[in-house]
């Protein structure tokens, strides 16, 4: 299995730096619609019932639009958590130099 | 059932042809200098913004087969079968959200149009990746002959096929594929891009229009929800137990959870879902993406809520050969309950619903098959103008293997498959997944245990009976050790994450060769801009070849 593949020589390109706080808070963001989905005793009811629908469905339309709010909400805290670093035209090297900023 | 209903048919036929000119006229839309590239070909120009990979992932992931099954399931055997589509498709976009830019990104760096590719890079291994394709790959077939499924249930509501002579009841099937499969293969997925944006509208109006009406005419909300507990209490004669579920009781729980997640977890793993998501221009396309895809899955929660309210109207769905077929209820539904031009509004709704995922269903196969089936082993000098020719060619055929398949065998076989998909499409995820994130899963070890995945999920899906067949009788089966009911895609992926982490453990112990990395941690970052990583030359006649070819 590719035994004939050439030794890798470029030089490690690291990832770009990110706040890994900010990072966490959008994994607890992700993570709140799929618990709360996954807790099918909390919401396998038919009380109470709102226009017509029994609990168990209208509570899953609900999260239809929060898991929509959730996941922008992750969207906006990821761009601020790790901002876009742009690569050189050999794509080697970041045009700014990673550890010259604060973040880390 | 009387006859052909000429109304709808006209509709639906005018539709179709108006549908079909785009699908040709889609080549010179958004016109590349080239289309001979799996770049352009398969993937668009991987230029597709936020707006068109909306209407493309809607078109690709909520299928035909998927509108007439879901209600049906929702008719037949009620909320577990049926209503869990709901909570699925809300929890695949925070799901995909955390590792899709990711693969994004270190395919724009890579030029990687599928996941096989992405596999072989990370890990170096041929065998892994050949694992993942073929997999991918079969996965995907019984789906494009489900969307036949579909066509086939709007066309026997009007009237058409199903009966008489074998070649003239499906000729009107058979011509709606031949036209699918001549633009796909000049536009490639610029077709089926641009059709899915007539494809969601017309599915968006039918439905709004249906919630909106259909409740009001069959004693509201209160009644249909009423006349669907009380069809789901009733013992089903046969076999004594009640016909269905209405509201899941605590023995269900895990069933309907493990189905929404390991289904969420699945989608992502079809070649054609990741066609869609590499088809987009930037990195965080799919982010904002999986922001606004839920429109549709409050699109599907109403549509499934159709086959209760089918209950409540008394639907039959009886096919043209005279025997009852649950998956001709909303069909059925919307010609009883609509004025002919608008149930044939829905009915090409449905239709033209089947053509887009087919279409990008047929180019992921195709592109799988070239890729890392043709290029990897059979010629692997292949220019970038012999593989978009390959994909092209592999198109069709995928798209006549998927006719064939509908028109000659029992359409329990495709189902049967299509439920197989996915329990083994899942079995690819620690590769490609987990590979995003991490190198510590050893090759050999994640090959493993997609075998023991795939094995475990085979025969735990054959054991499974049911009134109707001994054999793939649902996808529900009993967690050993644990005892209760769940999706056996789950209890698979789970087995084979166990045995991918023990043998890892032994083969880094034995100092087993994992294989070169062809990706660097900046490249799971890269953004639309970037440059893309000029690909490994692999022998020194290449080097040669391109050192004459280079000015």
């Amino acid at each position: 299995m590719a035994k004939d593949a050439p030794p890798d020589t470029r030089r490690h390109f690291p990832a770009p730096p990110a706040n890994k706080g900010l990072l966490v808070l959008a994994g607890v963001l992700l993570a709140i619609p799929i618990v709360a989905l996954m807790l099918v005793n909390t919401y396998a009811k038919k009380e109470p019932v709102l226009g017509g629908f029994p609990f168990f469905f209208w509570y899953q339309f609900l999260w239809v639009f929060l898991c929509s709010g959730f996941t922008y909400a992750a969207y906006v805290v990821v761009r601020k958590a790790r901002p876009h670093r742009p690569m050189n035209a050999e794509g080697d090297e970041y045009l700014v130099d990673p550890t010259e900023d604060g973040t880390r | 059932m009387t006859g052909v209903n000429w109304v709808a048919l006209t509709v639906l036929i005018v539709l179709f042809v108006m549908v079909a000119v785009m699908g040709f006229w889609a080549s010179r839309w958004r016109r590349p200098q080239s289309m001979e590239s799996l770049d352009e070909w398969g993937l668009g120009g991987r230029s597709f913004g936020t707006w068109i990979t909306w209407f493309l992932l809607g078109g690709d992931l909520y299928t035909a087969y998927t509108f007439v099954a879901v209600p049906a399931a929702m008719f037949g055997a009620g909320a577990v079968s049926g209503f869990f589509a709901v909570p699925y498709t809300i929890i695949l976009y925070p799901i995909i959200f955390i590792f899709m830019s990711r693969l994004w990104s270190v395919s724009h760096r890579h030029g990687y149009v599928t996941p096989a590719d992405f596999v072989a890079g990370r890990h170096g291994s041929r065998g892994l990746s050949l694992a993942v394709s073929i997999t991918g790959f079969v996965a995907t077939m019984p789906y494009i002959a489900l969307q036949l499924v579909g066509i086939q249930a709007v066309l026997e509501v009007s009237g058409v096929g199903g009966s008489g002579n074998v070649f003239a009841a499906d000729l009107p099937l058979f011509i709606a594929f031949l036209v699918l499969a001549l633009y796909t293969y000049t536009s490639g997925l610029r077709a089926p891009a641009l059709i899915a944006f007539v494809k969601d509208i017309l599915i968006y109006i039918v439905i709004i229009v249906a919630i909106i009406y259909l409740p009001s005419r069959f004693g509201g909300w209160e009644a249909i929800f009423g006349a669907a507990e009380k069809k789901m209490a009733t013992p089903n004669p046969t076999t004594g137990a009640p016909t269905g579920v209405f509201i899941p009781s605590s023995a269900q729980y895990w069933a309907y959870a493990s189905l929404a997640l390991g289904s969420a977890m699945a989608l992502f793993m079809y070649p054609h879902s990741i066609t869609g998501a590499l088809a987009s221009r930037s990195r965080n396309t799919i982010r904002r993406n999986a922001a606004i895809l839920p429109a549709y899955s409050l699109v599907l929660g109403l549509l499934a809520l159709l086959g209760w309210v089918a209950i409540a109207a008394g639907t039959k769905p009886i096919g043209l050969d005279g025997k009852p077929n649950a998956q001709l209820v909303v069909p059925q539904l919307f010609e009883d309950s609509f004025p002919a031009w608008f149930a044939g509004v829905a009915f090409a709704a449905i239709a033209i619903g089947a053509l887009v995922p087919a279409a990008i269903m047929s180019i992921a196969a195709a592109n799988t098959f070239t890729r890392n089936i043709y290029k990897e082993w059979i010629n692997k000098d292949a220019t970038v103008q012999q593989e978009a020719k390959v994909s092209k060619i592999a198109s069709l055929v995928v798209k006549a293997f998927a006719l064939i398949f509908v028109l000659t065998m029992d359409k329990q076989n495709a189902i049967n498959l299509q439920l197989l998909g996915g329990i083994w499409i899942l079995q690819t995820l620690p590769s490609i997944v987990f590979s995003l994130y991490t190198r510590w899963f050893h090759r050999w070890a994640l090959l493993a245990g997609w075998a023991v995945g795939m094995t475990y999920g085979t025969v735990a899906a054959w054991n499974v009976a049911s009134p109707a067949t001994p054999h793939f009788g649902g996808s529900l089966a009993a967690v050993p050790v644990w005892g209760q009911m769940g999706y056996i895609a789950v209890t698979a992926f789970v087995l084979n994450v166990v045995v991918a982490a023990i043998l890892t453990l032994i083969l880094r112990a034995a100092k087993a060769p994992a294989g070169v990395d062809a990706t660097q941690p900046a490249d799971y970052f890269a953004d639309e801009g970037d440059p893309r990583v000029a690909p490994m030359p692999r022998s020194a006649e290449e080097l040669a070849a391109e050192g004459k070819t280079q000015h």
